[in-house]
């Protein structure tokens, strides 16, 4: 006997909308965390990604939440929240200066969230600061599509633009990878991703 | 096939004779293409090192409760669990009663006997403090029966072998096979006793 296989997102929604907590529950426990690895590899912050993922969420619950099934998935409906929160976030949180005493800024940051310890082993730790010194346009290709595995459609769907531009960004964002990873360092610090607020 | 067709190209897709190729006689889009694909193999690591990465229970928790407050569902309690296994226990109470009260068995009412009933005159009550007969299942104690005030009193015909099966003693037969017999009928419509006539 073959397990029932799991109901579809739209099902799901539609039953959460019914004030079905289980489902509800289904649905959040399915896409959390693709949600929160997004806005972490975005932001750098694991305290960020969880503001994001719960707001997110919330916007679902919402009665007045806009998702339509007819104009895409939920999936990229929500990864569209993400975006804009993560977008909003960075905006606000611009790094104002590099501070003056580098190995002070990290012990900083290591204090503040130890989530970045994980940037200090070696190996992949070029590779991770080269995707956070990216811009946000091809940050976000970069991680949605090589760090997500999301499809060209479904990341031009989350991003709200055509597939063309997924395509090119992507290209491009590699290129601007393997230039900073050749001059190791011009790459920022770590100290220099962190938001503001977190340094405060 | 030129650089710029190349690259242009999906560079994954380097196995293709043409491209394939190309990448053989272009040293620089050679190299290139080894760091591209030694750059896919380390975002392949960095994401297969953050796959585990979820949101913090504490996010779920506070998403149920808003998931509550907005459906107009009462968040969980303790008095509401245990209201629950309250609400449980009495209705398989309740159940039991039914079910025990259903299959104890009930006095036989007159019609059951086949009893053709009468109105019992005076002459043929008799002494009622001490010669009705309890009935099987009536709340009588055992041996004689006086009936309450508010049992109403029949004489009836009922026939011999419903008597001998209620386990009253039965007068021999007198070729009729009925025997004219008081019944003491209690307030529920059941006979507490019977009482012979012949």
């Amino acid at each position: 006997m073959t397990p029932s296989p799991e109901p579809e997102d739209e099902v799901l929604l539609e039953r959460m909308r019914s004030g079905d907590e289980g489902a509800f529950v289904a649905l959040y426990r399915r896409r959390q965390g693709a949600i929160y690895r997004f806005a972490f590899h975005m932001t750098g912050s694991a305290t960020t990604a969880e503001d994001v993922t719960q707001d997110v969420f919330l916007a679902l619950i919402r009665k007045e939440c806009g998702f339509d099934p007819g104009r895409g998935t939920l999936s990229g409906y929500l990864f569209g929240i993400a975006r804009k929160l993560v977008l909003r976030h960075l905006d606000r949180n611009r790094p104002i200066a590099e501070p003056a005493d580098p190995d002070q800024a990290i012990d900083f940051a290591v204090t503040s969230d130890p989530m970045l310890d994980l940037l200090r082993i070696e190996g992949i730790d070029q590779l991770r600061r080269a995707v956070q010194a990216l811009p946000k346009r091809y940050r976000e290709v970069v991680v949605l599509c090589d760090l997500e595995e999301m499809d060209y459609v479904a990341a031009a769907e989350a991003l709200d633009c055509p597939v063309g531009t997924i395509r090119s960004r992507l290209h491009r964002a590699r290129g601007l990878l393997l230039e900073k990873l050749q001059n190791r360092d011009s790459l920022p610090p770590v100290r220099a991703l962190r938001p503001v607020r977190t340094l405060i | 096939m030129t650089c710029h067709e190349f690259w242009n190209e999906m560079p994954e897709l380097a196995e293709e004779t043409e491209m394939a190729d190309h990448v053989r006689g272009c040293p620089p889009c050679a190299a290139l293409l080894e760091r591209q694909r030694a750059l896919a193999a380390g975002l392949k690591r960095v994401a297969a090192e953050r796959q585990a990465l979820q949101a913090p229970p504490a996010v779920e928790a506070r998403l149920v409760a808003a998931f509550r407050t907005q459906s107009g569902l009462r968040p969980a309690s303790p008095s509401r669990y245990w209201l629950g296994w309250v609400a449980a226990a009495a209705a398989v109470l309740v159940l039991s009663v039914f079910l025990v009260r259903s299959r104890a068995p009930h006095p036989p009412k007159p019609a059951d006997l086949g009893l053709a009933l009468m109105v019992a005159g005076p002459a043929e009550l008799g002494n009622l403090d001490s010669d009705f007969i309890p009935l099987p299942y009536s709340s009588s104690e055992a041996g004689a029966v006086s009936p309450a005030d508010d049992d109403d009193l029949v004489r009836v015909e009922v026939p011999r072998s419903a008597l001998i099966a209620l386990g009253v003693p039965v007068p021999p037969d007198g070729g009729t096979g009925r025997v004219e017999a008081v019944v003491a009928l209690g307030a529920d419509g059941m006979m507490d006793g019977v009482r012979i006539l012949q």
